[in-house]
């Protein structure tokens, strides 16, 4: 499939809803309990009723919870339709969203994911992405490991530094401190970055999100019904994805660069070039995440991600807003469900003290593991 | 007090079993396809390349470079605290498969990507070797 009948899709669907629980460490809820809270949210943000949802579709967590058998029961519903997407990272799930009201299958679908993996002790020390069985021996744990080396290499390519690298840290510290919602809001100084403790050199502490608890869910439907709902509709303007796990086998694939696939899919499906993004958001479980798609998206060139990021480009007022929310590094981790929903409140105008003025189209790039890519852009 | 085990590879992996009982006899041995000549790591049961199911182990030359590495500055696993900071580096085999591993015998800091390596053997337990690495000499 091609850009062409990604366009079809164009403008068809919006999102109308949104749910967000406060973030951080919530031992007395389990994680599917938390998606319920950002169900109930999400409803009363969508100003609807629980029955008016014929469609859910679930994330795992950790713990083995995020099941769609497991909290479809907890809604009181009977849905048209019901899955579990177990690389649900929000992009992917929302494009199954889409899917099945343009298949027929739903009418207005919840997607959600609720997760309690700090509070219940996930230390994630495994490498997720590899093979624990043939990397654990090394002492291969965490994502930092591969992510240290993706960035290892782009400075030894491209010369990128780790005083470019704080620009991520810094900008998107400075954004959560201006975000309700996030667990971190105190700023940090480029200084105080370059000071912090390595975690796998050279990532730092500050390259690295910290688990949290918490909940999301967003509310999607046709755009003619989006029209009678109590908030504007945000339309999804353009969607893409890629699996490409061969590339496991390509000398350069904790570089990724078939993330391009996705960026010359996205931009034609959704009628735009990326001159055209006014609020960027990016996945960043760790700050390479957003180094790599900077470029792979062609906001900048390959390998000047490092440069790009300099002089507020990437900050409020600067020229490519960028993860406006704080992040996964400042706001929250979530598994990358809060960018989206931050996108949505700035195409309503409902960011405050962080609006980006006039805000009307926005992006989210993702991935799952190494070897999976999705984005999308929202309009209001 | 004993201190934690690291974790072990299963030698009798159904798909990896030559692989480790190569290392025990101190060779690097990978899967080629006997159809195309693909050469593959991690071991499956079908060629990537060509969906075939035959093979052989053959031995590599044990040379390559360090494509890339991180230094491990936190202990994510109690049973490494003495080898902190240790390097754990992707390498890149001269016959093309690349695989994790560490570089022993040079101080981590002074890894550069595409250093020239070259395996060496670590009998880690008296069934398990595992592949490591070192500077090529």
């Amino acid at each position: 499939m091609g850009a062409a009948e990604l366009a079809a899709l164009r403008d068809k669907f919006a999102i109308v809803g949104l749910g967000t629980t406060p973030q951080g460490s919530f031992p007395e809820k389990t994680g599917n309990e938390l998606a319920v809270d950002a169900f109930k949210l999400a409803l009363a943000d969508a100003g609807i009723t629980k029955d008016e949802v014929d469609g859910i579709i679930t994330c795992p967590s950790f713990g083995h919870q995020g099941l769609d058998s497991q909290i479809v029961p907890l809604l009181g519903l009977n849905p048209s339709y019901s899955a579990n997407l177990d690389y649900g990272t929000c992009n992917f799930s929302l494009h199954l969203a889409a899917m099945a009201i343009n298949a027929g299958f739903a009418n207005t679908v919840a997607i959600m994911y609720g997760t309690n993996q700090k509070s219940s002790g996930n230390r994630f020390n495994q490498a997720p992405a590899e093979d624990p069985a043939i990397t654990a021996p090394y002492g291969l744990f965490n994502i930092a490991g591969t992510a240290s080396m993706a960035l290892r290499r782009h400075m030894h390519e491209y010369g990128t530094t780790e005083e470019q690298m704080a620009a991520i840290a810094v900008t998107f510290r400075q954004h959560a401190s201006l975000n309700p919602l996030a667990v971190f809001k105190k700023t940090i100084t480029k200084e105080e970055y370059l000071e912090s403790r390595y975690i796998v050199k050279p990532l730092h502490v500050y390259d690295m999100c910290v688990i949290t608890d918490g909940g999301s869910c967003m509310i999607v439907t046709s755009a003619d019904r989006a029209r009678s709902m109590a908030k504007p509709p945000v339309y999804l303007m353009g969607m893409a994805e890629q699996f490409a796990p061969r590339e496991t086998q390509n000398d350069q694939f904790l570089m990724r660069p078939f993330i391009q696939k996705v960026a010359e899919k996205i931009y034609p499906a959704a009628g735009i070039t990326n001159a055209d993004i006014d609020a960027l958001y990016i996945q960043d479980p760790t700050s390479v995440w957003p180094l790599q798609m900077l470029e792979w998206y062609g906001f900048c060139g390959i390998g000047e991600g490092g440069s790009f990021i300099q002089d507020g480009r990437i900050g409020l007022g600067g020229e490519l807003p960028l993860n406006t929310n704080g992040g996964q590094l400042s706001e929250s981790y979530m598994w990358g469900w809060l960018h989206i929903p931050e996108a949505v409140r700035q195409l309503r105008g409902e960011a405050g003290p962080r609006q980006v003025p006039n805000a009307e189209i926005a992006q989210y790039c993702s991935t799952g593991g190494w070897t999976r890519a999705a984005s999308t852009i929202l309009r209001r | 007090m004993t201190s934690p085990q690291k974790p072990l590879p299963d030698v009798n992996d159904r798909h990896r079993a030559p692989f480790w009982a190569a290392a025990r006899e101190h060779q690097l041995k990978m899967q080629k396809c006997t159809a195309c000549g693909y050469v593959r790591w991690p071991a499956t049961q079908h060629c990537p390349e060509c969906l075939d199911e035959n093979d052989n182990w053959v031995a590599l030359s044990g040379k390559g470079k360090v494509w890339s590495f991180g230094i491990y500055n936190h202990l994510f696993n109690a049973a490494f605290a003495d080898d902190m900071p240790y390097d754990v580096a992707l390498i890149q085999l001269d016959e093309g498969p690349q695989m994790y591993s560490n570089v022993v015998g040079i101080d981590p800091d002074l890894l550069v990507p595409d250093m020239r390596v070259e395996a060496v053997f670590e009998d880690v337990t008296p069934e398990v070797t595992l592949v490591k690495f070192r500077p090529a000499s």
